[in-house]
């Protein structure tokens, strides 16, 4: 499978930021990326954001991959 | 030839489920045997999930290439002392492909088990070879009462010769997607055994 699900930053507190994904809200672990910010784009996995990402790369994965409610 | 970063990264990805769905298939392995199509290549492995942990391991070695070829064998093999932990309040994450491949199954209901059982890599003791094809003796990757385990007992199965030229019965062959990468030394197969169950191990505490 080898994915990683793109997300979008809400807030940023501490080392945590609350993600947006299609509209679930969950928390991930920024030290891996700390130059991240509100409204950014980034893939995460096992409770931590691994990178950074373009608008247009999240649209690109989005297209390829389906959210759980698709499935 | 001495095989580069880049082209190991493309043995391992041709087959992943992001280049099976966007038809890069065929580019990567031409690729990862060849060296054709270069840039191309390198842009498509780079969008790949997998550039990511090699960013995180080559910046947490002070390694410049993130395709430097120690930096991509410990994330998909875990056989340097390169791949690392990092730890944050309630979880750890192992810097290793048998780690982080496990959660896929917990986000993304479509995906089974088995899927992530074709996913890990594996390594086995080839008892067959014929045709284009090796048969080895796979130990799955079965889940039950919500943790993973490496079956005991190994079934036959059949997988692709893919980038392995010179194998013989009862050599140890590492494969991804039932396609064979490489071929391994018993220390280096071990080696691999044992990291991919601590890293089962250490899947099932955060979870429990």
């Amino acid at each position: 499978m080898c994915l990683a699900i793109p997300i979008k930053i809400l807030e940023i507190k501490d080392n945590k930021a609350i993600t947006d994904f299609k509209g679930e809200k969950e928390e991930f672990d920024i030290r891996l990326t700390p130059d991240i910010g509100i409204g950014d784009y980034a893939l995460v996995s096992n409770g931590f954001i691994i990178k950074k990402i373009s608008a247009k790369e999240a649209e690109e994965i989005f297209r390829v991959i389906k959210p759980k409610e698709e499935i | 030839m001495n095989l580069t970063g880049e082209q190991f990264a493309a043995r391992f990805s041709c087959r992943c489920w992001t280049s099976r769905m966007k038809g890069f298939s065929n580019l990567l392995e031409n690729f990862a045997v060849h060296g054709t199509n270069y840039e191309k290549a390198i842009k498509i492995l780079r969008k790949l999930s997998s550039f990511a942990w090699y960013e995180i391991i080559a910046k947490k070695n002070n390694i410049d290439n993130p395709f430097n070829i120690r930096v991509v064998r410990a994330y998909w093999l875990g056989d340097d002392k390169l791949v690392g932990q990092i730890e944050s309040p309630g979880s750890a994450l192992l810097l290793f492909h048998n780690f982080t491949v496990l959660e896929d199954v917990h986000r993304y209901p479509g995906v089974t088990v088995e899927d992530i059982d074709r996913c890990k890599v594996s390594v086995a003791k080839a008892c067959g070879i014929k045709e284009g094809r090796i048969d080895v003796h796979h130990r799955e990757l079965i889940q039950q009462d919500g943790e993973f385990f490496l079956t005991q007992n190994p079934k036959i199965i059949s997988i692709e010769k893919g980038f392995v030229r010179e194998l013989e019965t009862g050599d140890w062959v590492v494969y991804h997607e039932e396609i064979a990468i490489d071929v391994l030394s018993e220390k280096e197969a071990l080696a691999l055994i044992q990291r991919t169950e601590e890293a089962i191990k250490l899947f099932n505490q955060q979870r429990a």
